[in-house]
């Protein structure tokens, strides 16, 4: 007996045609034990138990089965003559065939029942699909993450190699992605995914060179791309799908499609922000220009041209004057570019940093000897903690950054008022502070401070310089893993707070 | 009689010359000029001048090619012009043999500053004086001995070797490498971080406070310098 296994569904078939004899057997025990209380004629509907059971569980044709086995079994038992299948009485004929009557009409209504409740099974496995799919996708905001994606869960859920191909810039379908990542499309494959994109492969799914199947991604707005899907590799002949996994297949496209669509859009939101950042900057930038140029330049210019000319008609203290205020308008354009340049290292990442261990007392030091000039009318205090542990920094930047603050809060706090310099441990990161007497920030402006070309604006005259030197500050203290904080002191004036991480001493 | 002295600028940017030109000329020093390179090893060879300002970025060759070239043959001390944010530069031209930088753009003062000490070093070097005294430090180098106000002051063998170097090229900026390569010598794998934590000991034995340092200053990025002005 070598015979091949049958297959697994006519076992199931097999198994409910004997579970529709077995229940009929069940029924006719009911039956004998019934008909002594109830009368052998009443026993007739104990059958459609058996009948409906069927229908109800396997579908039509076993519950056919059972019905008809009822009806010989109750003209052997029950119907005279008994212990045969001949009905005498013509009343028991009736009765067999109303019962078949009713058992068919019954079990035609029970199985389009299973039917329905199949199918609506396997919609809600698919929904549960689709949502699960859609659920990975939503998180998902760069177009390359969501095509991998994608591609990655249509072949779980399909078991199949899934590609994605989508207009390039040309305008001509490529690849953009694909699951196992080693996938490929021949030159036939790619025709063949033109076909379907250029919509002259009508139907959704197109099969190409008997492997691939090619659906397009379409939107409300057209089509995005296209998917294709394809056996495992190796296998041979044209890809075939189960009605339910084409199904299936078609929804997940569908969700990919809206996906790709909201991804893409998404992109050219960020795109059309990024622009507009940049015009904003450039807009900035150029009134800055105009304004914090021009006016040390036209008083250099206006100076040394009104010395050339009327030189000798000055007493010696205007011309002293003029030419130290010239003096001071190029150092202070020297800041503005300065300023500017750092900005510029700091965007487009050309900042060259070496993180190294430092004193920070060195750093006050070095930023207090470049702030000289600018703290001239200002009381300048240090407080250092003693033996504060080294700081990782780079001394050049720490010292500019720490420069910029300083030459802030000169800018800021009252001639004559108290400028502190202090320096401490805060848990184990360290702490450089600068607070003054000055006026402190308007608490509705302390979030804007650090944007470039921000000035806090007062009722009097803009002050000098430009909102250049904290957004510096604050990107390199950034640029070295620190952070620069700004805010009021309880007692009056701004604080400036550095944290920077310690330095694991070797 | 005395000679004057000779100041070489080479530069290629007329309106610097110009001015560097008049600003040494009026301090009565003489000047002779180079536009290139080239130009300027001849003038060298010719006119013998006591100090070189050299602009770095000239139009026929790298000024760090020009420093190694002139130190081959001639000890005339060297100050460099340079620009902001160019520290690595700076440090490459004085480990190739450069005495000192000014950054662009400078103002008179720390002009004069910068060539009256190197002109002072080429002459004192010659000399070398063996005690060094500035604002109530004093430190002779023949006895090893540090004093502060008049108080002995004591230094680790290591803290008064840093201190020994910057006094002799008092006024100098010494860099990073050559503070290491003289005072840890041989030693390999010694890191800068080591000269950070031995500076920091020795400007709390000799200075008031560490962050406002009369003496030994810091110049970011590039080393120290002892303060002759104190």
């Amino acid at each position: 007996m070598d015979e091949p296994a049958p297959t697994a569904r006519w076992r199931q078939r097999i198994a409910a045609y004997g579970i529709a004899t077995l229940a009929v057997g069940l029924a006719l025990v009911f039956a004998f034990a019934l008909a002594d209380v109830a009368g052998p004629t009443n026993v007739a509907l104990v059958f459609l138990a058996p009948v409906m059971f069927c229908a109800a569980r396997f579908g039509f044709w076993p519950a056919a089965w059972a019905a008809l086995l009822s009806v010989a079994v109750k003209a052997y038992f029950f119907y005279a003559p008994i212990f045969s299948l001949a009905v005498a009485a013509p009343t028991n004929l009736w009765a067999l065939i109303a019962f078949i009557l009713v058992a068919g009409f019954t079990s035609l209504m029970t199985d389009e029942v299973r039917r329905q409740a199949a199918a609506a099974r396997q919609a809600a496995a698919i929904t549960k699909q689709l949502y699960a799919f859609s659920q990975r996708l939503a998180g998902v905001a760069k177009m390359d993450e969501l095509l991998s994606a994608v591609t990655a869960q249509v072949h779980d859920m399909l078991g199949l190699q899934t590609t994605i191909l989508m207009p390039g810039a040309d305008g001509d379908l490529r690849l953009r992605a694909a699951y196992p990542p080693g996938a490929r499309h021949t030159a036939a494959d790619l025709d063949a995914a033109r076909r379907v994109w250029d919509g002259a492969a009508d139907s959704a799914a197109y099969v190409a060179d008997e492997r691939w199947l090619f659906v397009p991604l379409i939107t409300g707005q057209g089509r995005v791309g296209v998917l294709g899907v394809a056996d495992a590799a190796g296998a041979a002949g044209r890809t075939r799908l189960a009605p339910d996994e084409a199904k299936l297949l078609d929804a997940l496209a569908g969700h990919a499609a809206v996906s790709v669509e909201r991804t893409a859009l998404a992109e050219r939101v960020e795109e059309a922000r990024l622009i507009k950042e940049t015009e904003d900057f450039r807009m900035a930038l150029l009134s800055s220009l105009t304004h914090d140029f021009k006016t040390p330049l036209a008083s250099i210019q206006g100076a040394i041209s009104s010395l050339r000319h009327f030189g000798a008609m000055y007493d010696d203290a205007t011309r002293q004057e003029m030419l130290t205020g010239a003096e001071a308008e190029a150092v202070r354009l020297n800041r503005y570019i300065s300023n500017l340049l750092d900005i510029t290292r700091l965007d487009t990442g050309t900042l060259r940093k070496q993180l190294e261990p430092v004193d920070l007392s060195d750093v006050i030091g070095a930023a207090l000897k470049q702030a000289e000039p600018h703290v001239l009318r200002h009381r300048v205090v240090t407080d250092v903690a003693p033996s504060l542990p080294m700081a990782r920094l780079d001394f050049v930047l720490a010292q500019q950054a720490l420069f910029n603050v300083i030459e802030n809060a000169a800018k800021y706090a009252p001639a004559g008022g108290t400028i502190t310099v202090s320096a401490g441990r805060r848990g184990e990161a360290l702490e450089l502070r600068v607070s003054d007497q000055g006026p402190g920030i308007p608490p509705e402006q302390i979030g804007r401070i650090f944007d470039r070309f921000y000035r806090i604006k007062s009722a009097d005259r803009q002050r000098a310089g430009v909102g250049l030197g904290l957004a510096v500050a604050k990107g390199f203290a950034e640029a070295m893993g620190g952070t620069l904080a700004a805010g009021n002191r309880p007692e009056g004036g701004a604080q400036f707070t550095f944290t920077f991480p310690p330095a694991a001493l070797a | 009689m005395t000679t004057a002295t000779t100041v070489l600028i080479v530069d290629d940017e007329p309106a610097i010359l110009r001015f560097l030109r008049n600003t040494l000329a009026v301090q009565n020093y003489n000047v002779v000029e180079a536009a290139t390179a080239a130009d300027a090893l001849v003038v060298l060879r010719r006119a013998r001048p006591d100090l070189l300002i050299l602009d770095l970025g000239l139009p026929d060759r790298d000024g760090l090619e020009v420093i190694a070239e002139v130190r081959k043959a001639n000890r005339v001390p060297i100050v460099v012009l340079s620009s902001r944010g160019d520290e690595r530069t700076k440090v490459t031209a004085l480990d190739a043999g450069a005495d000192d930088y000014i950054t662009k753009p400078f103002g008179v003062e720390e002009l004069m500053a910068r060539v009256r000490s190197a002109l002072r070093r080429k002459y004192t070097e010659q000399g070398a004086e063996p005690v060094f005294s500035s604002g109530g430090l004093e430190v002779d180098l023949t006895r090893r001995s540090v004093r502060l106000r008049g108080a002995e002051v004591k230094l680790s063998p290591k803290e008064y070797d840093i201190l020994a170097q910057l006094v002799i090229h008092a006024g100098k900026v010494l860099t990073h490498r050559h503070l290491l390569r003289e005072v840890w010598g041989g030693e390999t794998a010694v890191d800068v971080q080591y000269l950070r934590v031995y500076v920091r000991q020795l400007r709390q034995k000799i200075e008031r406070t560490t962050e406002r340092p009369e003496f030994i200053l810091t110049e970011p990025g590039v080393g120290y310098r002892l303060n002759c002005d104190a």
